[in-house]
């Protein structure tokens, strides 16, 4: 019974690092690219072959073509499990058109993904790669989103969700409004998303791995580095943390909070040549668990330090490493805790106890590392909200001059008075998300969304008014 | 050997001797004179010493002895041819004199009477035709004595008329007495010199009195000694009846001696070193046979006074052989060897050394069965007499542990070293436990090489005691510690449990069995129990949602059907199949309930459905996992730590089963969140202004927040359980085990092992009132995980209702959208949009407040374990009571194995800062 894992790659993104997820699940498996392994995340082929749980979905060819056919890994995948739409034209960096494909080919991708549900004994759930900015990824991603929660309501549904980075001025106009449709989708249908900051990524890629230009390449081999840390104790089960559900459900408190951000130390590309003056660092225990809380390992830009920066809701610290000594780790932590101005660093909520978490994890027999010890961090952080900001500002400057908005007229759903609807409810619903993750800061977070401070009582008399979120950060208590 | 003063160790060495021998051979008279100067010399010089050892000959027979000497001194003088030698030893002869007197010590030149007398071999003349000659023969004199027993109790009397007729004329009064001394000195009436028996009032009994004669009262002996001669007391003279008081007293103690040996030699079951002892007794006394058989032949001649001065030596030994047959004769084996150890250990270095002497071949069987034991494992003891007792009933299984026991009253202090007892106690074990428990019949100790080296030869007759160190050596050094045998038996011990270490884990697999208990009995193999939890959980779930059956419906069969799917579904499936096929399921059931045999087809758990009270338990509290500890394993994983074993898995099983179920519901909940935003979008309900929504909202999120607290403790303290607690003792286990040297060192670190696992656990130890602070812990914890496993019951209970509500809404809606394709109406709208109100309605006020008071319980008690905890570690602290109970090795960090919990639980002082409020 080992609670398998469907994996579903859409878009040019999400395929894109989808593939490289996988390049380095066989590494960590041993599997080789045409030969020939784990039950997790592969089944077991014909010929002794260990065959992903993946399904790679794209309105147009390029990037499943490259990954599944013509790559070093284009044996690896079952043929039957990639779909591309008949005729590849794409999305065009439109949610709208990308939605109402993944509509039009939900058959098709529904048998696809019953036939790989089928072939598992016992389904824990979906991991979903894409990114929430494009055309694909963000509209079929949503679609899909939707239509999973309909067909298997009690499986999970986690996402690894690339997020643009709305600093910089991105070629694709419309970002903002493919992200707010996605984050939506998100926010209600999914279990657990991980963000992959792509300002983060870029940002980590030039300071920790010196790399002047990082290329989309280096970036995504930091996503895979991150996604297959993150199943580490999924793969090689431990005494702890080896079901999905209780990773999750320690990380995530309250459902709606479930935007997760990573953090890993220290940073080496498979690829070697990038960082070779890189030298080896100390990798004790407890400077791994140190560093992992340090802002500039965490993939996600958003200020975490200092006042008003927030609080983690739950962190859990999985230390990668063999002949770790168990009681290692409770000497880190206590070291760490005896640091009284580090506890005033990684400040917690005030509305219940929390407390940082570490798995331990094996390293695969099968790769070299040049650390004895590395880390990787999950945490549930308040200054999420930032991101959510920041999209919602983004948002706001374009859709209040309506501008950019021609591609989405033309898609049938989104004609007249509906296009605005979605719009509105996609931003209230983002809107609610970041508040709710700013009540998250304060102790009387429990009566987030009701009116009377007399909540347990009956007398719960609803609405939800803007007011009730709008307490300025300034009041907020630790 | 001839009796001579038992202060001597031969006669070679004794300096009168020496003179004297020299003066009558006067071969070299020069050298002769110095000798005899020295000798005198050095005889006046230690004469203090002598005397301590002869007090009791009283100074009365002084001047009778100056007399004796000097005539000895002239027959000594005569005899040297030379004149000029004869001039120098009557001059030393006048000196020595002189220094006796103004020494006046009455005891140096009786000695050397009686040493010059019988050396110049001067025979006085005696008449030997009617004597009895005086068997020699031990047998012999014991049919004789026995006869005149025999006579005497037919008599009814305690002594026989007196019959003079024996005698002849001719003899003369002294050699009357004189032979009639040898048979007292053998405890045996003779004509003129009897014993009778003293009344308690030290009157003598009415037949004695009847008798003429004179009475010998000796205060030391129970029995008297009666004169019946035609001589006068008066004329017997004092030194007479010094000699017939003598006799008669060593008469008596040998009696006493003699009947010891008598008795042990007619029971068996005294043992073999009573028997032993006996023999040496019995030795000893053909020696004063010996002595008596000298006496007799120069029998003419041979005066009592020179008897009285040569018996002093013999009768002291027979006084000591009598002391420790008096204080020996109820003990045997190891005592008797203890009790013997004791007597040698005196002050008097006659009697220590004399003991010595017994003890040395006393010993002799008792180092047999020693040697027997430790070195073929082998107790050939049928008379219990070693200190090494088996326990016949007891199963091979627990060999080791209850199968041999030491009996504290057997171990010979003294012959044994203290500290040699366990590990000669262990080595015999050692090697029964190899041969029987790792079957290993072919396995001999390797031992002669060692042995050679600390310096024995191991060569035919004396391989055992080289072997074994089994020579006594503190009679030849005065050193009371037997090297050798330390040696030997620690080389020997060091052999044994190093084979049965290597045995046990090279071919015994005694790590991976470990390995296994931490895996399953400990939780170690983590995917395992969650499979396992869950497989419970889909079996038995049916029945708790509605009204819980308990535990009536559980068939053993289904549940090895779900351990066994747990097994193939997790990484245990790649352990050997040695352990695997180990694993078994057991339940706990109550006195009276029992389960069918597992393999019929209708083995059911049979429970007496008359209960009055309704069963609360579930499988979980039930449920136990068995481990089939191989049987020369189970030496280390006895019975006791195996029910230790069990008690902690308790605790895990319950922490893991809350944990699971916590992120049961937390899925649940989740799953219904979602629901009720699809529904809420579908019909169309503005959830900023539902009511029904936001009251469903507020109660999962309640409910959110306290799952997330209790998921906090419980994934804390299976962390801490998990990492601190068993993963940290299971390093510690593995290198204790790995430096133990012997089976009982890892046997003591694998009961720390679990000793510690069960005090950090906080586990509640069964009847033990000394840790009262341990089951307030255990207590407090119990509670917090009651109420977890309540609210997980009241989750489990809503949730169910509400997803199959919210599946039938997520049914009706698609029905309705295949409607609407098929041009219908889509909705059935006010009835759904009703149904849908209800489903909302969830957060009815009464769940809420169940809720809101498990909440207050939980964070109050909550509250309660953090303090009890505080107070567990500052108590520790303060008290230093852990010292107690780890047996010492104290690692750092045990000092406070809650510490790191407490911190962990209240890290963002949630706790501290409620208990302020």
């Amino acid at each position: 019974m080992p609670r398998e894992i469907i994996t579903l790659q859409v878009g040019q993104c999400g395929n894109q690092i989808g593939g490289e997820f996988w390049k380095q699940l066989c590494a960590e498996h041993g599997i080789a690219p045409d030969d020939d392994r784990k039950d997790v995340f592969f089944y077991q082929g014909d010929e002794d072959r260990y065959i992903p749980r993946a399904l790679l979905m794209d309105l147009e060819p390029r990037v499943i073509n490259k990954v599944a056919r013509t790559g070093a890994y284009r044996r690896l995948f079952n043929p039957e499990n990639l779909f591309v739409a008949q005729d590849g034209g794409g999305a065009g960096n439109n949610w709208a058109s990308g939605y109402r494909q993944g509509a039009e080919h939900y058959e098709t991708i529904l048998d696809m993904i019953d036939r790989e549900s089928d072939n598992s004994d016992s389904l824990e759930g979906f991991v979903l790669t894409h990114s929430i900015a494009g055309g694909t990824g963000s509209g079929m991603g949503s679609y899909l989103l939707e239509r999973l929660n309909d067909h298997f309501p009690k499986k999970l549904i986690q996402t690894y969700s690339v997020f643009p980075s709305w600093q910089n001025q991105s070629d694709v106009v419309v970002e903002p409004y493919n992200s707010l449709l996605t984050m939506k989708r998100l926010t209600l249908n999914a279990d657990a998303v991980v963000v992959l900051d792509n300002a983060a990524l870029n940002r980590i890629a030039v300071d920790r791995l010196q790399i002047e230009n990082p290329s989309v390449e280096h970036v995504n081999s930091l996503v895979a580095t991150i996604m297959a840390a993150s199943t580490t104790t999924l793969r090689y089960p431990g005494y702890m943390n080896n079901d999905w559900i209780g990773l999750l459900a320690s990380l995530i408190p309250t459902p709606r909070c479930h935007f997760l951000m990573t953090g890993y130390t220290p940073l080496v590309l498979n690829n070697n040549n990038y960082n070779n003056n890189n030298s080896i660092r100390k990798t004790t225990v407890l400077d791994v668990m140190r560093r992992l809380t340090q802002p500039k390992n965490i993939m996600v830009s958003a200020n975490m330090k200092g006042k008003g920066s927030g609080c983690y809701i739950s962190i859990l610290n999985i230390i990668q490493g063999n002949d770790i000594d168990p009681t290692q780790i409770h000497k880190a932590l206590q070291r760490i805790r005896e640091k009284r101005h580090y506890h005033a660093d990684i400040p917690f909520i005030p509305w219940g106890p929390a407390s940082i978490q570490v798995a331990l994890a094996r390293k695969s027999p099968y790769i070299q590392h040049r650390h004895k010890v590395s880390g990787f961090m999950l945490a549930n952080h308040t200054s999420m909200a930032e991101l959510f900001e920041r999209l919602l500002k983004q948002y706001d400057r374009i859709k209040s001059r309506n501008a950019f908005l021609d591609n989405f007229r033309k898609e049938e759903c989104f004609a007249d008075d509906s296009m605005m609807e979605e719009f509105d409810h996609s931003r209230e619903v983002v809107q609610s998300l970041m508040d709710e993750y700013r009540a998250c800061e304060r102790p009387d977070y429990v009566n987030f969304g009701m009116d009377g401070k007399d909540s347990s009582s009956s007398g719960v008399n609803g609405g939800v008014t803007a007011d009730d979120f709008a307490s300025p950060i300034a009041n907020r208590k630790r | 050997m001839t009796y001579i003063d038992p202060g001597d160790c031969s006669d070679d060495d004794d300096p009168v001797h020496r003179l004297v021998r020299a003066i009558v051979g006067s071969s070299n008279d020069g050298h002769v004179i110095s000798l005899a100067e020295r000798v005198l010399g050095s005889q006046i010089g230690t004469k203090n010493d002598n005397s301590g050892t002869r007090r009791g000959g009283g100074s009365s027979s002084s001047s009778h002895n100056n007399v004796d000497l000097s005539s000895t001194w002239r027959r000594i003088s005569r005899k040297v041819r030379d004149p000029k030698s004869k001039e120098e030893i009557e001059q030393l002869y006048r000196l020595y004199e002189q220094e006796t007197e103004a020494m006046d010590d009455p005891h140096l030149p009786s000695q050397v009477i009686t040493t010059l007398t019988k050396l110049m071999g001067k025979k006085i003349p005696m008449c030997t035709s009617n004597s009895k000659t005086l068997s020699t023969n031990a047998g012999e004199m014991q049919s004789m004595r026995k006869k005149i027993e025999n006579a005497e109790n037919e008599g009814g009397n305690n002594f026989t008329t007196s019959s003079a007729s024996a005698s002849t004329p001719a003899e003369t009064e002294e050699e009357i007495l004189l032979r009639e001394c040898l048979y007292s000195l053998q405890g045996i009436n003779g004509d003129r010199i009897r014993y009778y028996i003293r009344d308690q009032n030290d009157n003598n009994l009415p037949d004695a009195s009847n008798y003429e004669g004179i009475r010998i009262n000796s205060p030391a002996i129970t029995q008297n000694l009666l004169y019946t001669g035609q001589v006068s007391e008066t004329r017997l003279g004092s030194g007479a009846l010094d000699a017939l008081k003598i006799c008669g007293e060593a008469g008596w103690l040998y009696s006493r001696i003699q009947s010891y040996i008598h008795h042990v030699q007619q029971d068996r079951t005294k043992g073999v070193v009573a028997r032993a002892f006996a023999e040496t007794l019995a030795e000893q006394l053909r020696d004063y046979h010996s002595l008596l058989t000298t006496y007799e032949t120069k029998l003419p001649g041979f005066t009592l006074r020179q008897m009285l001065v040569e018996l002093r030596g013999p009768t002291f030994r027979l006084k000591t052989l009598a002391m420790l047959v008096d204080g020996l004769q109820e003990f045997r084996g190891g005592h008797l060897l203890s009790a013997l150890h004791k007597h040698s250990i005196h002050g008097n270095t006659v009697h220590a050394n004399i003991v010595k002497s017994i003890l040395h071949k006393a010993s002799r069987p008792w180092f047999e069965i020693l040697y027997a034991w430790t070195t073929k494992g082998v107790l050939s003891d049928p008379w219990n007499e070693f200190f090494v007792v088996v326990n016949k009933n007891v199963d091979d299984k627990h060999l080791w542990k209850n199968k041999y026991r030491i009996n504290q009253d057997q171990v010979p202090n003294g012959i044994l070293d203290l500290e040699l007892v366990k590990p000669a106690f262990n080595v015999g074990k050692g090697i029964n436990f190899i041969r029987r428990c790792l079957l290993d019949g072919q396995w001999t100790m390797q031992i002669q090489n060692d042995a050679t080296d600390i310096g024995g030869t191991a060569d035919g007759e004396n391989e055992m005691e080289n072997v074994l160190g089994y020579k006594y050596q503190s009679h030849e050094n005065g050193n009371l510690e037997n090297i050798v045998l330390q040696k030997t038996l620690n080389s020997a011990a060091r052999l044994v449990h190093s084979h049965i270490l290597c045995t046990l884990k090279e071919e015994n697999h005694l790590m991976q069995h470990l390995f296994a208990l931490k895996q399953f009995l400990l939780l170690g193999q983590g995917d395992f129990f969650s499979a396992l939890t869950e497989g419970l959980y889909n079996e038995f779930k049916s029945s708790s949602s509605g009204e819980s059956s308990g535990v009536k419906e559980i068939y053993k069969h289904s549940l090895l059907i779900i351990v066994e799917g747990a097994l193939r579904g997790s990484n245990a499936k790649h352990l050997p199949q040695y352990i695997i096929e180990r694993l078994q399921v057991e339940l706990i059931l109550d006195p009276g309930e029992e389960m069918d045999d597992m393999r019929g087809p209708a083995a059911k758990l049979m429970i007496d459905n008359n209960k009055p009270t309704r069963d609360h338990r579930n499988i979980y509290d039930i449920f136990m996992l068995d481990y089939q500890v191989p049987d020369p394993v189970i030496a280390i994983v006895h019975a006791g730590a195996l029910d230790r074993y069990k008690m902690v898995f308790s605790l895990l099983f319950r922490v893991k089963k809350i944990e699971f179920m916590l992120n049961l519901t937390w899925r649940q909940s989740a799953t219904l969140q979602h629901a009720l935003q699809i529904s809420a979008q579908h019909t169309g309900i503005d959830v900023s202004s539902s009511t029904g929504y936001a009251k469903a909202t507020f109660l999962l999120r309640n409910i959110s927040i306290l799952r997330q607290s209790m998921t906090h403790l419980i994934v804390n303290l299976k962390s801490y359980l998990m990492f601190e607690v068993i993963e940290g003792g299971w390093q510690r286990l593995q290198s204790a085990i790995n430096e133990a040297t012997t089976l009982d060192e890892a046997i003591e670190a694998h009961d720390n092992y679990l000793d510690t696992i069960i005090r950090k656990a906080m586990v509640r130890v069964q009847e033990r009132d000394e840790f009262p602070q341990q089951n307030l812990l255990a207590g407090q914890v119990e509670i917090v995980l009651d109420i977890a496993n309540e609210f997980c019951d009241l989750q489990e209970k809503l949730f169910d209702r509400s997803l199959k509500e919210a599946e039938i809404v997520a049914q009706k809606r698609l029905d309705a959208e295949s409607r609407l394709k098929k041009g219908e109406w889509g909705f059935d709208s006010q009835k759904d949009i009703a149904e849908q109100e209800t489903f909302f309605g969830l957060a009815s006020s009464s769940v809420s407040n169940e809720v809101s008071k498990i909440s207050d319980n939980y964070n109050n008690h909550a509250v309660s374990l953090l303090s009890a905890l505080s107070d567990s570690v500052d108590g520790n602290a303060k008290s230093g009571k852990l010292d107690m109970y780890d047996g010492g090795g104290l690692h750092d960090d045990d000092l406070h194995p809650q510490r790191f919990l407490i911190a962990q639980l209240d890290h963002n002082d949630f706790y501290a800062n409620q208990e302020l409020r």
